[in-house]
């Protein structure tokens, strides 16, 4: 096997070639119109919108800060703007029913309109009554019919008492009702005088008493009936009054509503109810004088109830809405009936229903985050049921959890007709899909934003106008052909990888802020090379202090690394580390242990559980590889134990297994490893060396750590080869390898890496099925064929009787 | 110059009732004018003898508006009854009272209204009594009326039915100023105008008392409208009184036109305040 070469400077980071635009400055270039990176996202967005019918909602999927929002705000807003502006709709009271408010649709900037005339139509409406029932007219004709019903009262019962008079009997009014006395001179008879009366004049006067009762009876029974005429007259009076009073303006609103069918037809309700509550009106006029609260509002409680609630108001719009949700509750989706504490009690009335999310953004789009969504209680539900029943229907939370069981308002549903794009991370959108039925049949669509895109000319022109859009667009200094390609530079490495951008726009536009600020401290007119360095270095080292304590703590010896010797058993293994937005690698300890034992590899993390799955699946292959490779027709007949020294936190990823194998086939086979080595890689059951996460920043930990100790120029990285595209290393490594001082060392086999950890041939089987004498794998094997017959004498030793 | 309640001097007012609905209604005014006029009333409930006897007739039953049938009626019930009834009419009085800031006292008597009217009549200025409907109780109550007005030593308020406010003060000015002080309180309790018939005996004396009128208005800084009245005939004292809307009526019993207005006043749909 030929000697395992490092890898060149130059592929160790792409560089941006300024050369290779053709601008000086950003100022140069145009705006970028098109989406960079999304195409499938932007298809899918394309998709949602324009496909009718429901269900065909969108999920914006993808991680934070790569610009979904905007995107999908952009087309959103794109698509709404050759949309009409939608209705206006208002609540209004149900005279039949109060509890169930009605809703009223109206032309968009109709609904103000149709507020106002209501208000105008309650202060006409007062004014006219009043005008009405006080005047003369109908004072007159109210007292007429007042007289007449006394006059009617009054004759019966003169009557009755007038003959009761001729006929000598006293009508007399008691505190209980009527009774009727004998009279002699003008007084009533007393019972001991009338006992004194013959019998036949006793008997005389208790018939004509009798007789005067029935026709006193008869006269009194006739009064309901004069009441109930009076009455009617009365209500009759009033209604024409109040019709004369009312018709006009009715008839008025009704010309200027002739259009609008629902709006006539409340019009009609508003004017039976003046005239079925005129009586209310003009008999309780103090309830005017009822100063509640709602009332400084909307007028007396009476009038209040011809007021309409101007519920949504679009006229302002030209065209149909783009909602964001910025606190997506359920009250704040579903809308909410407001209550006003009164005397100790709650009251509401329709004018309290106010409008959520849903209302303002239907006939046009609505904006939602999906975490916010899920975790604000039962908004989630409440968004489903509004989308599934295709209207909005306020119902009070504690009324949906079956809380409530007092009388409150049920609004008439408004019927709904909107796209509801909900933006959030993958996760979400992969566990609503598993576990919620619902979910797939209402957001059929899903827009998944990727995080990076192919770099390539086209690519880094577009990339350039995406910095120019933003410098504009945030006021800052333009960026020169040299700062362009350093933060191309940086999005390649934030991409990680050297073929690709990343499409992180949050990160970028922080970066281009910072670096036009560095260059506003440096008195520069463009932002150049320089200002981008600057403050992608000040991003790193602002957020890098336990990066520092680390190698801090490698260096003073606290945390035990070598960077140079051999030790048999032990590699430099690389982790990264992930604290927030900045990740950085830490070198590791990795060693081995071996004796004979059943064939098993003990992943030490496991045992203590702070391993997880994926590191337990990388060490469980190492067996497979040991089996296959090595022991294929005998028993493995080894116990291994492998552990990350130092290692004081939980460990994941298959990342160590190659550093794990080495170490391992070191310990069996006795030879020692390089330690100005470090080792990343995961491995297969067949030895080859497989792409890993975080290679650039695995590369610069070890970096960092041999360069704070003094380079010796043997010391370097071996990384999958697979990972060599994935390159964008920092420019202090590039340089320290162009120096000859580290090397970078792509390794495609497990074999290449032992022999340049070993500077031992590996060895590969030959014709006769044996490894070459003198090879790394030829000592393996020799020691797994020495323990396997050790085993096998263990198992043939004859057991000792018990008690000898 | 003489203080104007002096010049009035209605200091204890006695308001009559008995078992009718007006008489609560009578309380209200009744305390009303007190407070206008500064004075103390006192309540007085007549449980009309009439009635017990009445009841306690072998034939006497008892018919209610509001209920059917007719029920037996007997001595003991209509005790109860009267009973209730003065205890709703010192109710009444008391709040009517502490709403309008009277000092105020209650008494039952029994017999009847106008024999109990006089027999207190002794202790107080003015003498308020409601007006009864029917023929029998108006013919009674006229009587008592006649005869409480006739016998009395103090002057007499005939309140009519419903509220006095709103409607005009009416005085009959035959030269007392005593009826204008009064007219002016009254007015001035109620909110309502003043209006005052200079009624002489001829057209050069009814300008006369026009005159005289005006200038005690004047002096006493009270809106009031003055018309003369020369040689008044009932028939147009009355004619009058309906045009103004005459809500209560003030006149002097001194003055010469009074005992022939009599019967205007009598039939009239207003109070009558007849000053003694």
């Amino acid at each position: 096997m030929s000697p395992l070469k490092p890898l060149t400077p130059d592929a160790l980071c792409w560089q941006c070639e300024p050369g290779r635009f053709d601008f000086e400055t950003t100022s140069d270039l145009d705006d970028l119109t098109e989406v960079i990176g999304q195409a499938r996202a932007v298809e899918a967005i394309r998709f949602a919108i324009g496909m009718p019918g429901s269900g065909y909602n969108l999920y914006a999927l993808g991680p934070e800060g790569i610009g979904k929002h905007t995107v999908v705000r952009r087309f959103l807003e794109e698509q709404a703007g050759r949309e009409p502006a939608p209705s206006d709709w208002c609540y209004v009271s149900n005279f039949q029913e109060p509890r169930k408010p009605w809703a009223l649709r109206l032309p968009p900037g109709r609904g103000a309109v149709f507020q106002a005339d209501m208000a105008r139509f309650v202060q006409d409406v007062q004014a006219g009554l009043q005008s009405a029932f006080e005047s003369d007219e109908y004072r007159t004709r109210q007292q007429v019919i007042e007289e007449e019903l006394k006059e009617q009262r009054e004759q019966s019962l003169t009557e009755v008492e007038q003959e009761a008079l001729a006929r000598g009997i006293a009508l007399l009014r008691t505190p209980i009702g009527f009774a009727f006395g004998p009279l002699r001179d003008g007084k009533v008879v007393s019972p001991e005088a009338f006992q004194k009366f013959p019998e036949e004049e006793q008997k005389q006067v208790q018939e004509t008493i009798e007789e005067l009762q029935e026709k006193l009876k008869s006269a009194l029974q006739k009064a309901p009936v004069w009441v109930k005429q009076a009455r009617d007259a009365m209500r009759k009076l009033n209604d024409e009054t109040a019709m004369f009073a009312v018709g006009h303006l009715i008839q008025t609103l009704s010309e200027q509503y002739a259009a609008l069918p629902e709006v006539l037809s409340y019009l009609d309700e508003v004017r039976q109810d003046v005239i079925d509550h005129v009586e209310v009106f003009v008999n309780a006029p103090d309830k005017a004088a009822d100063h509640s609260a709602a009332e400084f509002e909307n007028g007396p409680p009476l009038f209040r109830r011809y007021r309409a609630n101007l519920f949504v108001d679009n006229r302002d719009k030209d065209h149909a809405p783009v909602e964001y949700e910025d606190d997506p509750s359920y009250d704040r989706l579903i809308g909410r009936i407001e209550h006003r504490a009164e005397m100790g009690t709650l009251q509401t009335d329709f004018h309290m229903i106010r409008p959520g999310a849903l209302h303002r953004a239907n006939a046009g789009y609505l904006i939602v985050d999906t975490r916010k969504l899920l975790t604000r209680p039962l908004a989630w539900e409440g968004l489903k049921r509004a989308l599934m029943a295709k209207e909005i229907r306020i119902e009070p939370l504690a009324q949906m959890l079956g809380l409530l069981s007092t009388v409150t308002l049920e609004p008439e549903p408004i019927p709904l007709e909107l796209k509801v794009v909900l933006v959030g991370e993958r996760l979400l959108y992969y566990l609503l899909s598993q576990y919620d039925p619902e979910f797939e049949r209402l957001f059929k669509v899903a827009a998944d934003f990727d995080e990076r895109f192919e770099r390539s000319d086209e690519h880094n022109l577009m990339y350039a106008r995406l910095v120019a859009t933003v410098a504009r667009r945030e006021e800052l200094r333009p960026f020169d052909r040299e700062g362009v390609a350093r933060v191309l530079g940086h999005a390649a490495r934030l991409a990680g990888d050297a073929e690709r951008l990343s499409t992180e726009i949050e990160r970028l536009i922080d970066l281009l802020r910072e670096a036009d600020y560095w260059a506003g401290q440096g008195g520069r007119a463009t932002v150049g090379a320089e200002e981008v360095q600057k403050a992608v270095d000040s991003q790193t080292r602002r957020l890098d202090r336990v990066r520092e304590r680390v190698q801090e703590e490698i260096r003073r010896g606290t945390i035990v690394i070598d960077t140079e010797g051999e030790v048999t058993g032990q590699v430099n293994g690389l982790s990264v580390l992930q604290l927030g937005g900045f990740a950085f690698g830490r070198p590791s300890r990795i060693t081995a242990r071996v004796r004979l034992g059943k064939g098993d590899v003990v992943d030490i993390e496991r045992e203590v559980a702070l391993g997880g799955p994926l590191h337990s699946k990388g060490v469980l292959i190492l067996s497979g590889y040991l089996s296959a490779h090595y022991a294929s027709e005998r028993p493995l007949s080894l116990s291994a134990s492998l552990v990350f020294e130092q290692s004081y936190g939980g460990v994941d990823g298959d990342s160590a297994s190659s550093a794990e194998l080495y170490t391992l086939l070191s310990a069996i086979a006795g030879v020692p490893l390089r330690q100005d080595l470090a080792v990343t890689g995961s491995v297969n059951q067949r030895g080859q060396v497989q792409a890993i996460g975080g290679v650039n920043e695995k590369i610069e930990g070890f970096f960092d750590l041999c360069a704070a100790r003094g380079l010796n120029g043997r010391q370097g990285v071996m990384i999958p080869a697979a990972n060599v595209k994935h390159l964008m290393l920092d420019r202090r490594v590039v340089a320290a390898v162009e120096a000859g001082e580290f090397q970078v060392y792509p390794v495609e086999t497990i074999d290449q890496g032992l022999e340049l950890l070993t500077a031992m041939p590996a060895g590969e089987r030959g014709a006769d099925g044996a490894f070459p004498e003198d090879s790394f794998n030829r000592l393996v094997e020799a020691r797994l064929i020495e323990l396997a017959e050790k085993r096998k004498a263990f198992g043939a030793a004859p057991k000792l009787e018990e008690g000898t | 110059m003489k203080d104007l309640r002096d010049i009035a001097d209605l200091r204890r007012i006695l308001v009559a009732l008995d078992a009718g609905e007006q008489g609560l209604a009578d309380l209200e005014e009744a305390a009303r004018l007190a407070a206008g006029l500064e004075a103390e009333l006192v309540g007085l409930f007549v449980e009309d003898t009439e009635l017990l006897e009445a009841a306690g007739l072998p034939v006497a039953r008892v018919i209610s508006r509001h209920a059917l049938g007719d029920m037996a009626l007997d001595a003991a019930l209509m005790q109860r009854a009267l009973r209730v009834w003065a205890a709703r009419s010192r109710e009444s009085l008391a709040a009517a009272a502490s709403h309008w800031q009277v000092q105020w006292s209650f008494r039952v008597a029994r017999g009847t209204l106008a024999e109990q009217v006089l027999s207190e009549a002794g202790e107080f200025d003015l003498l308020a009594l409601g007006r009864p409907g029917g023929p029998l109780r108006e013919a009674r109550r006229r009587s008592a009326t006649h005869s409480v007005t006739e016998q009395a030593q103090c002057s007499v308020l005939l309140l009519r039915k419903g509220p006095l406010a709103q409607q005009p003060v009416v005085v009959i000015f035959e030269g007392s100023e005593r009826a204008l002080a009064v007219g002016r309180a009254l007015s001035r309790v109620y909110g309502c105008r003043l209006v005052v018939l200079a009624a002489g005996s001829d057209a050069a004396a009814a300008e006369a008392l026009e005159e005289k009128a005006a200038a005690w208005l004047a002096r006493h800084e009270t809106i009031g409208e003055v018309d003369p009245l020369a040689g008044p005939e009932p028939e147009a004292l009355g004619e009058a009184l309906r045009a103004r809307y005459a809500g209560i009526v003030v006149l002097d019993r001194q003055g010469a036109l009074t005992p022939r207005l009599e019967p205007v006043l009598s039939e009239a749909d207003c109070s009558v305040l007849v000053l003694k």
